[in-house]
């Protein structure tokens, strides 16, 4: 079977720094943050967390419908927006004719629900809970008459896809992730395929997440996930420190980011803009690993391994001569090393590393997503932006371990790069790598 | 183009904890159906599910430090996985240094992948009760994020996530390749056996586990369906509730279960020697969003993903002699889909077997694709298809065999050759998996 070269044609992006592009992509060159302090109104009060990234209130306009923010939860709203202003700026528009809707797919990696989305139960369960008793009678009497009945609705883990492809009539292949951290960059890489094995012509694909709530945060802060922020004495810019020494835990924040893809040909045929390329995509896990106490991380090197492979990468045999990496780099201590490591064994010495967490905070399930806007930026401006917050490596690594990537809280030039490495690893071990490149 | 076959099946349902006793169950046309015993319910509007019964977790079917992710549906995965990797022969007994015998698998981690469809979880108000306390009596949670940290463990998010089956899976079969969650409601698991698929061909694994896990029978989520009125309310007979294709049907039944498919490089099985259940041939995705719970009426999307499987496979309508329908015993679902399979395979195709399982087995949402995919596949080295119970008044102008009330069997001078399975989302996702008995030649089959 011939592959079909898959372009980008359209970018879409909300994070706390706004929904501009070019806002974003400053911020993370100047590294500008938007970190806010979160309490008692996110359910958060009294925890070891201050600082997380929220996005500003998505206008109600930029929706095909007002009506869908009583059904949507605010996750939906944000990824519906975004994946909109994804297809917009490709110029792809419902009834514009410009497309056949059965070829047209969509892949979205989603944030699970969350206990906010809940909140519909929440005073019935309350009066129906005595000494830690839940009461299933008064329960079962009474909800009909006291629940919202949309409840269901409202937290169906896949209406962002589903509000996006009836908002732009979109007919073709599809899936909704929900592989954690990993989930969005999963779903570019999906689309990739789809549309280079000719199942799809185009494709909107990305992630969302709305992770500055109970669970998440209490259960980060318990497993040393997050940075415990309220008893640090640093501001929110300099809380979160990728593959740095003081590194301590990250920072949540809220976010989406939407790509679309298309076979090169038909975005030629309709006059598109390109943005880059996707030229190589893999995926891989740790296997029996446990939570926060990974010693490795092999999912991450196979990854890395079938990216480069199939973008045609230079290698020694052993090792890949990427142009850059916008890698992972969460500023989770154990997570920070071993893909330092992953690194050593897969990449050539010296490939500049970046991780714009430093700014955009762990986007989640958009994280990736975001690293390849960066990526796509990079290489369009031959520049590598800085790893903000990062000084120096820690003794662990310096001492036991083999850093062979070039971090710097600089911009980096690189002059003729063509090609740049993606990844993101998830907690639980799952890694998808992807290599972008310029137009 | 690398040919994918089933090697190694395991179910956990309503009608039994495992593969065998899960269909003769199906065959037997016995239902699941009952008085919901998982919590006090008899002021329900719904006051009946198919529950799994008799259920017990073997401890070797997951690591032991793994114990604190598990919830009810991830049980069932682990297990219906187990059963499906004891049977595929993928795991080998060998001599460890101590002189004891392990078991290791015949596989290289790296080209071995797990894809899950995975349900919304499972959050019941008994996990939440001590955190509740928190709660004001306005039902607001201020300090709730405070309450989860402070726990000694606090596992609640992991263990009700749908991506942590997955991982449990990776972790207990060292599966180091592509590692997959799909969420797509309804059609989660035909859509993760899909993706396996997929993955195979492409040459990105060589084995994956697949398959579906989900529990509609927990309270929250029982509550939610109910508040929707999508659940029949025939509570003064639940073995007659699910009654798909039926005149007087009025809704679907809750239910709960897992079913997990070995696929496999049909070269890498051939060569080891595997017992080879199906091919597994065909694979369509379409998604028909119309409105987040209704389907268009033409039944476009359902329509196109059947054609894309026959397709895919090198097949005809005329070669498909079963379809294992989504079936689900709600008013719009089941006129519409009879509409699209009269579209696909024509208006009259009364040799056409076409019956839904979940009049016995009730709907088990994200693992449904994947118990009904067992169905047809054990459909085809059985030779007889299950049937539609309850069906005493077929939607009208449906020229279909629905299987009404008794098994089929098929003949050696006809003999079953090939099986679709169907499954509709909510949110508008579609797949249809097509198997064809093993040996089949990929570009035709003689009936």
């Amino acid at each position: 079977m011939k592959l079909r070269r898959v372009a980008i044609t359209g970018i879409g992006i909300s994070t706390a720094i706004g929904d501009e592009l070019a806002t974003n992509i400053s911020s993370w060159r100047e590294g500008r943050t938007h970190f806010g302090e979160v309490g008692a109104a996110s359910g958060l009060g009294g925890t070891a967390v201050k600082y997380a990234g929220e996005c500003p209130e998505p206008p109600a306009s930029r929706l095909p419908d007002r009506k869908v923010k009583k059904i949507l939860t605010r996750k939906d709203v944000i990824g519906l927006v975004t994946a909109l202003g994804a297809a917009s700026d490709a110029g792809i528009k419902p009834g514009a004719r410009n497309f056949d809707p059965e070829r047209f797919g969509m892949y979205v990696g989603a944030g699970s629900t969350q206990i906010k989305d809940l909140t519909p139960y929440f005073p019935l369960v309350r009066q129906c809970v005595q000494d830690g008793v839940f009461d299933s009678l008064k329960f079962g009497s009474e909800m009909m008459d006291l629940v919202n009945p949309m409840v269901v609705l409202q937290t169906l883990m896949n209406n962002t896809l589903c509000f996006a492809a009836i908002a732009l009539d979109i007919r073709g292949v599809n899936s909704n992730f929900m592989d954690f951290n990993v989930s969005g960059l999963r779903a570019i890489g999906e689309a990739f395929r789809s549309i280079q094995t000719g199942r799809a012509d185009l494709c909107l694909a990305g992630g969302v997440a709305s992770p500055v709530e109970p669970f998440h945060v209490g259960t980060g802060v318990n497993s040393g996930y997050l940075a415990r922020s309220a008893e640090l004495p640093w501001s929110a810019a300099e809380i979160l420190r990728p593959y740095d020494r003081q590194r301590c835990g990250t920072v949540l924040s809220e976010g989406a980011a939407f790509l679309m893809l298309e076979d090169e040909s038909h975005a030629r045929g309709r006059g598109a803009r390109i943005w880059g390329f996707i030229d190589g995509y893999g995926t891989g896990s740790d296997g029996p690993v446990e939570f926060m106490q990974e010693e490795s991380a092999p999912g991450l090197s196979g990854s890395v391994r079938r990216a480069c492979r199939e973008a045609g990468i230079n290698s020694d045999g052993k090792r890949f001569a990427a142009d850059l990496i916008v890698g992972h780099g969460n500023g989770v201590s154990r997570s920070d090393s071993v893909e330092l490591d992953a690194y050593a064994l897969t990449m050539a010495s010296g490939t500049p590393l970046v991780s714009i967490k430093s700014v955009t905070g762990e986007l989640g399930e958009a994280a990736g997503v975001a690293s390849c806007i960066a990526a796509l930026d990079a290489l369009a401006l031959e520049s590598v932006p800085p790893t903000f917050n990062f000084s120096a490596h820690d003794d662990l690594l310096g001492g036991q371990r083999l850093i062979t990537s070039s971090i710097s809280s600089q911009a980096q030039a690189i002059p003729g790069a063509r090609q740049a490495l993606v990844t993101q690893r998830s907690f639980l071990g799952i890694s998808c790598s992807l290599v972008v490149s310029k137009a | 183009m690398r040919r994918v076959v089933i090697t190694g099946i395991g179910a956990v349902s309503p009608q039994g904890n495992d593969r065998e006793s899960t269909w003769a169950g199906v065959c037997a046309g016995r239902s699941g159906a009952g008085p919901i015993t998982q919590f006090e319910a008899s002021t329900w509007p719904v006051k009946f599910a198919c529950e799994v019964r008799d259920f017990k977790l073997q401890a070797d079917a997951y690591l032991p430090q793994h114990q604190k992710y598990l919830n009810r549906p991830s049980e069932f995965g682990l297990a219906a996985a187990h059963e499906a990797m004891m049977d595929s022969g993928l795991l080998e007994t060998q001599p460890a240094a101590d002189g004891h015998a392990e078991t290791a698998l015949s596989c290289d981690p790296e080209l071995f992948g797990i894809s899950i469809g995975a349900g919304i979880g499972a959050v019941s108000p008994k996990e939440l009760a001590s955190m509740l306390r928190s709660l004001a009596a306005d039902g607001s949670y201020a300090e709730l994020g405070r309450v989860v940290q402070d726990q000694t463990e606090s596992r609640i998010f992991l263990r009700n996530h749908p991506g942590t089956l997955a991982y449990l899976l990776s972790a207990r079969w060292n599966a180091q390749g592509p590692v997959t969650t799909v969420h797509t409601a309804c059609a989660s698991s035909g859509q993760s056996i899909g993706q396996a698929m997929l993955q195979i061909q492409r040459g990105e694994a060589d084995v994956i586990l697949a398959g579906g896990a989900d529990s509609l029978a927990g309270e929250l989520l029982l509550a939610g369906f109910c508040l929707l009125g999508a659940l029949s309310r025939r509570n003064d007979d639940p073995k007659k509730a699910s009654r798909p294709f039926d005149r007087d049907r009025d809704g679907f039944v809750a239910s709960e279960g897992a079913a997990m498919l070995v696929l496999e490089n049909r070269d890498r099985a051939i060569a080891r020697g595997a017992k080879i259940y199906a091919e597994i041939a065909g694979f369509g995705e379409t998604e028909s969003a119309f409105r987040i719970t209704d389907l268009p009426p033409d039944g476009r999307g359902t329509v196109e993903a059947m054609q894309q499987a026959i397709e895919m496979a090198g097949l005809t309508p005329e070669d498909v002699g079963y379809i294992n329908a989504h079936g689900t015993s709600t008013e719009v679902n089941d006129r519409v889909e009879c509409h699209a399979v009269q579209r696909v395979f024509g208006e009259q195709r009364m040799d056409l077997c076409v019956s839904s399982t979940k009049s016995t087995t009730g709907h088990l949402i994200s693992a449904a694709g994947a118990l009904e995919l067992m169905f047809c596949v054990l459909a085809l080295r059985d030779q007889k298809v299950p049937p539609t119970m309850n069906l005493d008044h077929p939607i009208p102008g449906c020229a279909f065999d629905f299987v009404a009330h008794r098994e089929k069997v098929f003949t050696n001078e006809k003999p079953l050759r090939a099986a679709l399975s169907n499954s509709i989302g909510f949110g508008g996702s579609n797949s249809a998996v097509l198997v064809k008995a093993h040996g089949t030649p990929s570009a035709q089959v003689t009936l």
